[in-house]
């Protein structure tokens, strides 16, 4: 039989004793601390290149998009970060359904918006905008991603390419939030590219850094 | 406390035990190995075959438990995600000994006690030998299956522990089981229910 050791426990008592660790209180704090200077970077980076800028497009559009689209990222964050309170996280094919919702749903807004507001079509510009917009998008969506790399460092069990990528679409969803609420241009193949695009890349980039620096690491 | 928490303490008295460890009170740690330290013993031990390799994997559980106590809210299960750190440790230090093997190639004397003292109180040479050749037989099934009858038979977590552990639905778990216990010839005991 293997029966636990009567010196086990001892030992593992002291060297936890020895080592140092974060209360959930004062973690919790230190993650409010950092998420809120994340979103600052990216708010003052927005309101940096102009903040919230109309163009020829109806106000009731951008307000529509912009509540739809931000309603969408939280919906989606609140499944991400969440299952009863559980440390493992959400079930692997949450994940896997957040990290296609994001593009997919944000795409479907855009038609959507662009059959409610068909005059949109007129609010076009010069194709060299597509990368301007897919920079900006990923660059909004930076900061809040790695405050959440942050938080999560060496703490991730299971599943850890699948949380980063779920992760990584919530921000991109962020990011794209914001570079609509900024570009002016609103034709289909732009928003599809400078916009819906940048949530795909920044979900992919989150999965491949992720999966090395999250683990759970042995010691 | 409600009645439902109540309950919950009796029967669970390591999920408020790390609740309190997440809150700051370093006492509780001592609850949550009293409840857990022998069921992860278990595992790690039948699962490395190497009691020196299973202590330390022990060791570090219960550090990685005690680095990432912010983790734990109060409501959730500790035994999930204890069991699955524990599997975690356990296959990076397999892969690193390069001595990852078929799990259950080769049973250890304590998950063969178990199993047949589960189905046969007053265990005998034949009931041993019957359970060798269970083992046998759980070697040939699917592996969601087998985990499944693993984690609940022998390692002793509920329905619902091992659908978390696993990242799948108890209803899923339950017919992985049932399935198991089905292709086992122990349909009579899965115990689908708990």
């Amino acid at each position: 039989m293997s029966a636990l050791p009567p010196h086990l426990r001892d030992r593992i008592l002291a060297a936890a004793r020895a080592e140092p660790s974060p209360t959930r209180p004062v973690y919790l704090r230190r993650v409010a601390l950092v998420v809120g200077l994340s979103l600052a970077c990216s708010l003052l980076l927005f309101f940096g290149v102009g903040g919230i800028q109309l163009g020829d497009r109806p106000a009731a559009y951008v307000g529509a998009l912009g509540l739809a689209w931000g309603l969408l990222a939280g919906g989606l964050l609140a499944v991400t970060l969440g299952r009863k309170a559980s440390p493992l996280g959400p079930r692997p094919e949450l994940l896997v359904a957040v990290t296609f919702a994001a593009p997919t749903l944000l795409g479907t807004l855009v038609l959507l918006g662009k059959w409610i507001w068909p005059q949109t079509v007129e609010c076009d510009g010069p194709n060299n905008h597509d990368g301007r917009c897919f920079f900006f998008a990923v660059a909004f969506a930076l900061p809040p991603l790695a405050a959440w790399i942050w938080s999560r460092r060496g703490r991730i069990v299971e599943h850890v390419p699948l949380h980063a990528a779920a992760f990584g679409s919530v921000t991109g969803s962020f990011g794209a939030l914001l570079i609509t609420l900024r570009c002016t241009f609103a034709n289909l193949s732009h928003l599809f590219l400078g916009h819906v695009l940048p949530v795909i890349v920044v979900s992919v980039v989150a999965s491949l850094v992720a999966s090395r620096t999250l683990r759970l690491s042995r010691t | 406390m409600s009645e439902a928490n109540e309950e919950h303490l009796a029967t669970r008295p390591e999920d408020f035990a790390m609740a309190a460890y997440a809150g700051g009170d370093d006492r509780a740690l001592g609850i949550v190995y009293d409840a857990l330290g022998g069921r992860l013993f278990a595992f790690l031990t039948r699962r490395a075959r190497d009691r020196e390799l299973a202590e330390d994997l022990l060791q570090q559980t219960f550090l990685q438990i005690h680095r990432n106590r912010s983790s734990f809210s109060a409501g959730a299960a500790v035994a999930p995600w204890a069991f699955s750190i524990a599997r975690r440790l356990l296959i990076d230090a397999m892969r690193a000994k390069t001595r990852l093997r078929k799990n259950f190639g080769d049973r250890d004397e304590d998950a063969m006690d178990r199993l047949a003292g589960a189905s046969n109180p007053e265990l005998a040479a034949g009931a041993r030998q019957e359970t060798a050749q269970l083992f046998a037989r759980l070697e040939a099934l699917p592996e969601a299956q087998r985990v499944a009858f693993e984690l609940i038979r022998i390692d002793g977590l509920s329905m619902a522990e091992a659908a978390e552990m696993l990242g799948t639905t108890v209803t899923a778990m339950k017919l992985r089981a049932h399935r198991a216990y089905k292709a086992l010839g122990l349909a009579g005991e899965s115990g689908v229910d708990r």
